[in-house]
């Protein structure tokens, strides 16, 4: 018994010698949510924190009912990361505790200088996650874009995060993906782009300030050289396999109408023909989708004017296609979709030889396209309902 | 608690003068007023010692019969002054018998000249006559055995099966028993253990069924039992455990005869103790603490999900609480960012530490739980509005305590109840305060460090030389199945859990 209490004693004092130091009550930390980085005037960083204000629920309200924010701002710059945070951490009364940061937006200019400035830090601190989200702001400083509210979330990083998780919302691209693409062989980093926009409020007179996705911001290594518009970016979808819910509208030949297709999947298969000093690449695009739409006299479920609307699907889709190939050859230079990549790995030998000169033999390749699709569903009904019967085409 | 008991016993037991007598093999005189006055001496100041002289007709031997007035039934006493005052005759008529040379035709008759034993059988409720002239006296079974009705066991109600519970005379227990199991081999040892009390201990198991080493065992513990007294069957499992810190039950304990016929069925062995109804079942494993008799008794999909479920609340009892604390005091990164966030917001008026308020919460919780059980029922349920209103809204309202604590330590509560030993789920509950102090010190670290002592003491263990942990470990694929999932009832039903394979 005695040999039991003094073991008892002693584990007792050793947990309470050694445990409890790295203690944090969820009341000593400041949840940071979000960070904006921007290039200030003279060539500083300027880093902007949204920090979130958790605060009591109404019925532990105790009483007064004000009406507080979720969150605050609070920014500082300087040469780099760890030490703007130290000259944040000097405003803070929390701990600033960076691990459930959900987005990184960067400053239009400063990622046109490049992100070598600063992106280290994220990476080698423990306490970040690599699942981070990271945008470029267009149009606006990225500490602008902070100060934006989001009526539905209470931290309006939270809002954003949420916007990359949905199917088809655009472009996704996380801390991890940047690295990986940066350091990969023969391929180039994209991440997404939010803009400001406007939104009308639903009681008063007035509009609130609003962010939206649009596009791709296209890196050439790890500096900003241009932008893809929404549309471009689905086309850079396909290659990143993640082709869910993208809609295309196609023209009839004959001035029949148009007709609209849902993609469920997609895949794309690149062919590298290396040729003497120079590359051919051929992209086969197969696709799956719904029918959703059909503004025409066609019977969708006859099999020839299946063939003529499956038809004009691939026709547009290979046009989209082929001009966004050419944007990315001749007006942006930078091989984001990794062609690079492929000819390292099939062809490692000659990659020795052409992979630093890349961008340059990137565009002039000559790229082919071929698309194959495939319309799985037409819906519920062959032609559409309104068509008197003589009227539809069968 | 025991020491203070057995320090009173002595001091006031008056047999304690006369002890060498009675243990010494005093043995009675032929002299009636002798062994009055002996009786009388020995039972000095028993205000319920009858003596009553049955007056003959002059020319026959004097005679005695003394009882104790309290444990005898009177009217078998009367029936039994009758019949021995109409035979005076002392010598023995043809055709019957008695120990005695007095044919005297009432009931069990015993025939004794040893005192110690002739007390013994006035303590047990028997009328003794003393016979002028005679060396031995006559012992006749009167005892009236005030006792409750059968009745629904109170600690282990079920929806199904029967509502018999033990009462607290071992001799109806003993037929309640054997109502179930009818077979010779169902064997019944007896033992007398305390020496105040002199309570009736029996060792019931199945010939055949039961393991002959553990049988042996537990003969050998209660045969070596010294004790001044024994008044319930925890004094026996205290007594003869094998663990000097015991958690962990090494015993199972229950009211209700159909589990402890299940038992016996398993092999087990049962230890009836006269005056309590708590029959004790040994071996028994870990598992066996997750498994109600009911489970047999409904369909076996049913009973296998509840088995899950009790197994599920098992982990929450014992590890939610802790978890909760560790991961809010050292590792907020594990939780999803809207859920911090709402914990957050609920802790922002709470002035404690996250490990201080789960303590308090715990503690009120077995505050109230331990009120709820010993106070009268109609003040029982203000206890519980109380702890419901005042602890659990007030405390949130007024932002001493967190709302998320009180979800956490009204879960682990509930989770307790789940299990379905009574004497299992209070050791679970102990576990949880080591383990919150763990994870309030050492985070998830300390958390894994209390379940890895947990593990290695449940592994450890050993209930009659039966591992705790078979079959899971020992491993035994056969006995498994009627561990996590409920196996259909077939042939065989009572499969013994900790059978050893191909032994039997």
């Amino acid at each position: 018994m005695k040999r039991w209490v003094r073991t008892v004693m002693l584990s007792i004092a050793l947990v309470m010698a050694c445990g409890c130091w790295d203690r944090r009550e969820v009341n000593d930390i400041g949840l940071v949510m979000g960070t904006g980085l921007d290039l200030t005037e003279d060539g500083k960083i300027m880093m902007t924190l949204q920090v979130a204000v958790p605060s009591p629920s109404s019925q532990s309200a105790g009483g007064t009912s004000k009406e507080t924010d979720n969150f605050f701002l609070i920014s500082e710059s300087g040469k780099s990361v760890l030490d703007i945070d130290q000259k944040i951490q000097q405003k803070m009364s929390r701990k600033l505790v960076f691990s459930h940061r959900s987005v990184i937006l960067v400053g239009e200019s400063l990622a046109r200088r490049g992100m070598n400035d600063f992106l280290d830090i994220f990476s080698r601190n423990p306490r970040n996650r690599l699942r981070t989200y990271l945008f470029v702001v267009k149009g606006k400083t990225a500490g602008e874009m902070l100060q934006v509210r989001y009526p539905y979330e209470m931290v309006p990083a939270e809002a954003l995060k949420e916007m990359e998780l949905l199917p088809g919302a655009g472009m996704k691209s996380t801390l991890r993906d940047f690295l990986i693409a940066s350091a990969g062989e023969g391929e180039n980093p994209a991440v997404g782009v939010l803009e400001g926009t406007e939104m009308f409020r639903s009681s008063l007179k007035g509009k609130d300030k609003q962010f939206r996705l649009t596009g791709t911001a296209v890196f050439k290594r790890t500096a900003l050289v241009g932008f893809l518009n929404n549309r471009e970016t689905q086309q850079y979808l396909w290659f990143k396999n993640n082709k869910n819910s993208d809609n295309i509208v196609a023209d009839l030949p004959g001035g029949m109408g148009n007709v609209g297709l849902i993609f469920r999947s997609g895949n794309v298969k690149i062919d590298v023909v290396p040729l003497r000093d120079d590359f051919r690449f051929h992209v086969h695009v197969t696709g799956k989708g719904d029918l959703m739409e059909n503004n025409s006299r066609l019977d969708v479920t006859q099999l020839h004017n299946e063939t003529m609307v499956k038809k004009a699907l691939e026709d547009q889709v290979k046009e989209e296609m082929e001009a966004f190939l050419r944007k990315l050859q001749h007006e942006l230079k930078t091989d984001i979709l990794g062609f690079g990549g492929l000819v390292a790995s099939q062809y490692p030998k000659k990659w020795r030889a052409v992979g630093k000169d890349w961008d340059r033999y990137f565009e002039n390749a000559e790229i082919s396209v071929s698309v194959k699709l495939s319309i799985k569903n037409t819906g519920a009904l062959g032609p559409s309902l309104q068509w008197k019967e003589k009227e539809i085409v069968k | 608690m025991k020491i203070q008991f057995r320090k009173q016993l002595s001091r006031n037991s008056p047999v304690k003068v006369d002890d060498a007598d009675i243990r010494g093999e005093g043995v009675i005189a032929a002299n009636l007023e002798q062994n009055e006055h002996f009786v009388r001496q020995e039972f000095r100041n028993c205000s319920d010692m009858v003596y009553s002289e049955i007056s003959t007709d002059g020319g026959q031997p004097k005679r005695l019969l003394v009882y104790l007035g309290t444990l005898v039934n009177e009217e078998k006493v009367n029936g039994m002054f009758k019949t021995i005052a109409a035979f005076p005759d002392t010598r023995l008529p043809e055709g019957t018998e008695s120990e005695n040379g007095k044919p005297i035709p009432v009931g069990k008759v015993f025939t004794s000249s040893k005192w110690s034993e002739i007390i013994r059988r006035i303590l047990r409720g028997n009328a003794v006559l003393f016979t002028d002239g005679s060396d031995k006296a006559d012992c006749f079974a009167a005892e009236n055995m005030p006792q409750r009705s059968i009745e629904e066991p109170s600690s282990e109600p079920s929806i199904r099966g029967s509502k018999e519970g033990f009462v607290e005379r071992q001799s109806v227990n003993v037929g309640l028993l054997r109502h179930y199991i009818r077979t010779p081999r169902l064997k019944m040892e007896a033992f007398t253990v305390g020496e105040m009390t002199e309570t009736k201990v029996l060792v019931a198991y199945i010939e055949g069924l039961a393991d002959e080493s553990v049988v042996e065992r537990l003969r050998n513990k209660i045969a070596a039992i010294r004790a001044d007294g024994i008044l319930e069957s925890g004094y026996i499992e205290e007594i003869i455990r094998d663990d000097p810190f015991p958690i962990f039950p090494i015993f199972q304990n229950t009211e209700r005869p159909d589990v402890v016929a299940g038992g016996l069925l398993e092999g087990r062995v049962a230890i009836l103790v006269d005056n309590t109804p708590f029959v004790i079942l040994a071996p028994v494993t870990f598992w066996s603490g997750l498994q109600a008799s009911e489970d047999y008794y409904v369909r076996y999909p049913v009973a296998s999900f509840v088995r899950g479920i009790r197994l599920l609340f098992l982990f929450i009892a014992v590890f939610v609480p802790s978890f909760y604390v560790a991961v809010t005091t050292f590792h907020q990164e594990m939780i999803p960012t809207s859920l911090l966030l709402s914990v957050a917001s609920a802790r922002e008026p709470v002035p404690f530490p996250i490990v201080l308020e789960a303590l308090l919460m715990e503690l009120m919780f077995e505050a109230l739980r331990e009120a709820g059980v010993r106070l009268p029922r109609p003040i029982g349920q203000t206890v519980s509005i109380v702890g419901a209103l005042v602890i659990g809204q007030s405390a949130v309202q007024a932002g001493i305590i967190s709302a998320p604590s009180v979800i956490i330590v009204s879960m682990t509560g509930i989770a307790a109840f789940l299990i379905p030993r009574f004497s299992f789920a209070n050791g679970v509950r102990l576990l949880r305060f080591p383990m919150i102090v763990l994870a309030g010190t050492l985070g998830l670290y300390g958390i894994a460090l209390g379940f890895l002592g947990i593990l290695l003491r449940v592994v450890h263990l050993k209930s009659f030389g039966v591992p705790y942990f078979t079959p899971v470990s020992p491993f035994s694929k056969r006995a498994l199945k009627d561990v996590f999932f409920r196996a259909p009832i077939d042939g065989r039903v009572f499969a013994p859990q900790y059978e050893k394979d191909g032994t039997k």
